[in-house]
């Protein structure tokens, strides 16, 4: 730092597609694509893996990075705004599709050099969406049946 | 209904953060007319500020205990890819610029000069000393006006407040002796008057520096500007105030100073307003009198709410609200009720149409 611009281009062309839309009630309909989903405590993730986990290799929204993700659960959406989050094969969280209010702009940060003679290396900032639904799941886990 | 695998990443991207938006950010956003900026007060601080063109925003992380992650769909599949305890929080806040290190000017180049070649450490231009600071542009450029701030050699400097008058009085004198219009003054004519007019002042003053008071001065911040008498009234005010620093003068005659140090070229051309209402924050009454007054910087008092509150008592144990209010309203973070906010810390009384404040 000290300053750094944030690029907001994309926030604003999500904001302008919006408008376009009249009935945005489907959860990912989004020209991002980006949600926001929340459980009540950690998530734990297995640290080892083994022949059982479900793998899946993906690539960054912004870059052709390629990261590891590993499966834990299964992701049911009514009409009605209800949600069901099936995890592993015992448990099942019962949730909602809601509103953020205020919404919630995501920040990517990245640390790049210039390519100018300084070679300053400094950081850029953009953001690249804003997100106003989240899935909320705020009871205990239950058993499926 | 609709059922999509969910993942997660092995390990979270942590390049991304999440950041509450007020109304008035997705307002700069929706409509892209001011640039958004993020900066911190200093390199090694962590006290973030977000900056749009005309406010500045203090941002801060609002910790919660839930999982949150961000997820995306991608081919009928789930992915969420970063993970956040916490999102940033805006709260508007008054933007500072950093100028503990900005070198004074006091009208003498050769001696300026010298001492930068002493202490390079200090120079450095307003556009850094912009980047530098925790502050919108907007607000930065009338704060550093109210702070007698200027340029010289591309070098960002402070005028000394005996300089200010010094240009200023030359200003007043120039307008008048050459029949400008005070509604309408163009920088560069007056600076090509006082090139020929002047020669011995003309290399300690520089195009800069005759903008910088001119804007101090004026009703607006562009050329050509639109004197403000009031503007130099207060000044001459604060600057005879400044006198009575350690001995008390009674309002009449300190009344009668102020007017006299004001150049009587103005004075006899134009009706200028000397009102002690002009001055409060600069000044208070002394215990026990009604009429007599002393000077007090505000920025010589503490910063802590309760220190200031018991320093002002000391000065004098009751005050009018409205001679107390402006020693103390950058305290009021909040944004309460003034006379709420007091009551925190002191006594509020109503006696008659007047508000008196004195300690618990």
């Amino acid at each position: 730092m000290p300053s750094a611009e944030v690029d907001y281009s994309k926030a604003h062309d999500r904001l302008e597609s919006k408008e376009g839309i009249q009935n945005n009630s489907s959860l990912i309909d989004t020209p991002g694509g980006l949600a926001i989903l929340e459980i009540q405590g950690v998530l734990n993730l297995p640290t080892k893996l083994n022949s059982t986990h479900q793998l899946l290799d993906d690539t960054a929204i912004d870059s052709d990075l390629v990261r590891q993700a590993i499966k834990f659960g299964d992701l049911q959406l009514e009409d009605n705004n209800k949600a069901t989050l099936y995890i592993g094969k015992s448990q099942r969280l019962v949730g909602t599709v809601e509103s953020i209010d205020p919404p919630l702009g995501v920040l990517k940060f990245s640390n790049h050099v210039e390519n100018d003679e300084n070679k300053n290396s400094s950081s850029k900032i953009e953001m690249i969406e804003i997100v106003d639904k989240k899935i909320v799941f705020r009871t205990r886990p239950l058993p499926i049946m | 209904m609709k059922t999509m695998e969910t993942y997660s990443y092995l390990v979270p991207d942590a390049s991304y953060k999440l950041i509450e938006l007020s109304p008035e950010l997705l307002e700069v956003i929706k409509l892209q007319k001011s640039g958004i900026s993020i900066k911190a007060s200093s390199h090694d601080s962590l006290d973030l500020v977000l900056t749009t063109d005309t406010k500045t925003f203090q941002l801060r992380e609002k910790k919660h205990s839930n999982t949150q992650l961000l997820i995306k769909e991608k081919n009928e599949k789930i992915i969420g890819f970063s993970s956040f305890g916490s999102a940033l929080e805006l709260n508007k806040t008054i933007g500072r610029i950093n100028y503990s290190n900005v070198p004074i000017y006091n009208g003498n180049l050769s001696k300026f000069k010298e001492r930068l070649l002493k202490n390079q450490s200090i120079s450095i231009s307003v556009d850094e000393l912009i980047l530098q600071s925790p502050i919108s542009r907007g607000e930065f450029d009338n704060h550093w006006i109210e702070l007698n701030g200027s340029e010289i050699e591309n070098i960002a400097v402070i005028l000394s407040s005996n300089f200010i008058t010094e240009i200023l009085t030359l200003l007043i004198n120039i307008i008048i002796a050459n029949d400008l219009n005070f509604n309408n003054l163009n920088l560069y004519k007056i600076f090509q008057i006082i090139e020929i007019e002047i020669e011995n002042e003309i290399e300690n003053i520089t195009i800069d520096i005759l903008e910088t008071v001119l804007k101090k001065f004026s009703k607006n911040l562009q050329n050509p500007f639109k004197i403000d008498f009031l503007k130099i009234s207060k000044w001459y005010g604060i600057e005879m105030l400044k006198l009575y620093s350690t001995n008390s003068i009674e309002i009449d005659e300190f009344c009668l100073n102020w007017k006299s140090s004001i150049p009587s070229s103005l004075t006899s051309i134009e009706s200028i307003s000397i009102d002690l209402n002009m001055l409060k924050g600069y000044y208070y009454k002394i215990t026990g009198s009604t009429n007599k007054i002393k000077y007090l910087n505000k920025h010589s008092l503490p910063m802590d709410n309760t220190s200031r509150f018991k320093a002002l008592f000391q000065l004098n144990k009751y005050w009018d609200l409205d001679e107390f209010e402006p020693f103390i309203i950058d305290l009021n973070e909040k944004n309460l009720k003034i006379t709420s906010f007091i009551m925190k810390y002191a006594r509020v009384q109503k006696q008659g149409n007047k508000t008196i404040i004195s300690s618990r």
